[in-house]
């Protein structure tokens, strides 16, 4: 299989790092970035930051033919969408605008593969989870992943603004299934922090709302959600 | 660093020998590579096919270590910088966890090892990935002896737990059938 013709080294990394941080990178750089980002999910959330603050100064077109050089240009699809999370309502608009532009001509992968390369154990339960448990801001791309490259995600999402839901209802519905066969009882925090706290709390509590077998007691923040009693889970 | 495109050539069964020779006389510890696509066709089924690289994932080294070593094969053998590369790890996800039970050797060095893939895992891989390109060497594989069966029944499997794809790769598998 094609793909980058040399693999990203430690100092790579660090000198990419460095200069999101530090500098600015030119649109060769980054575009050859967003494809090291596959190699390492703490670059994709050093991107993700960089891009959130200095997308505006970004023209949407030269970073898509610089990206069309490279051998996977939808890999900055999820970067995108993670950096989608850190915007406040009114950025977002404008920012899927920037988007489109930037993702003009990609084509979604026909077959989903996983995002990240060379970070799991060969055909190993990660991997395999990593396919089931994928986030949509992956799989919208054809890409399959779980890691959340928002630094501090779980205090971020709790803030209002920033609650995203980021995996689909079959997805959160497999998992409350997992989670009813282990807990009698749970509150909607106990819920989100099941999935890793990458549902948002309205989500969440129309999820348990909803759920056929599940009953609630009390109120707001002190809501029990129980089982119903001898609701098979099948 | 660069990324420009350069001249492909083709490794045959005989260049990739000569190139994991040349790989095991860099290493300095013990490592293994997993290999997959149609390296592992040619080097454990003796197929007839063109390639212009191995699918390889190691063990015992780290990608980007591993890179440098490849780089200096591939300077030295005058073939693609990347005539070994790991990217067809992103379809592992489909393995069963048993596939370590059917892989085969076809390399042995000093300190390097090469395992292919057995026929039924590379017929997985070939499902999920359902490039018409694949109907020839998936029925080659078929004929070679590949257990349908059990592929069938692992995709299915797959199916139950929701891996993406899983459809498509039952949909090709029948078509192979004919």
């Amino acid at each position: 299989m094609k793909g980058l013709t040399s693999i990203p080294s430690e100092k790579n990394l660090f000198t990419a790092y460095e200069s999101l941080q530090n500098h600015a990178p030119s649109m060769n750089q980054l575009a050859l970035w967003t494809q090291w980002v596959r190699f390492d999910p703490r670059l994709g959330e050093i991107f993700c930051k960089y891009l959130n603050q200095h997308w505006k100064e970004i023209s949407p077109l030269d970073f898509n033919k610089e990206l069309h050089l490279q051998p996977w240009p939808q890999a900055i699809g999820p970067i995108i969408e993670h950096t989608q999370l850190l915007l406040n309502r009114r950025e977002r608009c404008f920012f899927s605008s920037w988007k489109r532009l930037v993702t003009a001509n990609f084509s979604r992968n026909s077959t989903p593969e996983l995002y990240f390369i060379g970070l799991r154990k060969f055909a190993g339960k990660a991997m395999r989870e990593d396919a089931v448990l994928s986030h949509q801001a992956y799989s919208r791309w054809g890409y399959l992943g779980r890691e959340v490259l928002v630094n501090k995600w779980k205090q971020v999402s709790n803030e209002s603004e920033h609650g995203r839901t980021l995996l689909s209802a079959d997805v959160r519905g497999q998992k409350l299934k997992e989670l009813l066969k282990i807990r009698d009882s749970f509150t909607v925090n106990d819920y989100r922090e099941f999935l890793g706290n990458a549902v948002s709390r309205r989500i969440a509590e129309m999820d348990l709302k909803k759920h056929p077998k599940i009953q609630s007691r009390g109120k707001t923040k002190g809501k029990i959600y129980f089982r119903v009693r001898n609701a098979s889970l099948l | 660093m660069s990324n420009q495109p350069e001249a492909k050539s083709q490794l045959n069964a005989a260049l990739m020998r000569k190139a994991l020779n040349h790989l095991d006389s860099l290493m300095t510890q013990s490592v293994s590579l997993i290999v997959g696509g149609g390296g592992a066709m040619l080097l454990a089924y003796d197929f007839p096919l063109a390639t212009s690289d191995i699918d390889a994932v190691p063990r015992g080294i780290d990608l980007a270590v591993l890179d440098i070593h490849i780089k200096a094969v591939a300077r030295d053998l005058n073939i693609p910088s990347d005539w070994l590369n790991p990217y067809f790890s992103t379809f592992a996800h489909t393995l069963p966890s048993d596939y370590g039970d059917r892989l085969i050797n076809v390399f042995r060095g000093k300190h390097l090892e090469a395992w292919a893939l057995g026929m039924e895992d590379l017929l997985i891989m070939k499902c999920f990935a359902h490039r018409q390109k694949d109907i020839g060497h998936a029925k080659a594989l078929i004929k070679k002896g590949a257990n349908i069966k059990f592929v069938e029944s692992h995709i299915e499997s797959l199916q139950k737990k929701r891996i993406p794809g899983s459809q498509d790769a039952l949909d090709f598998l029948d078509e192979l059938r004919g």
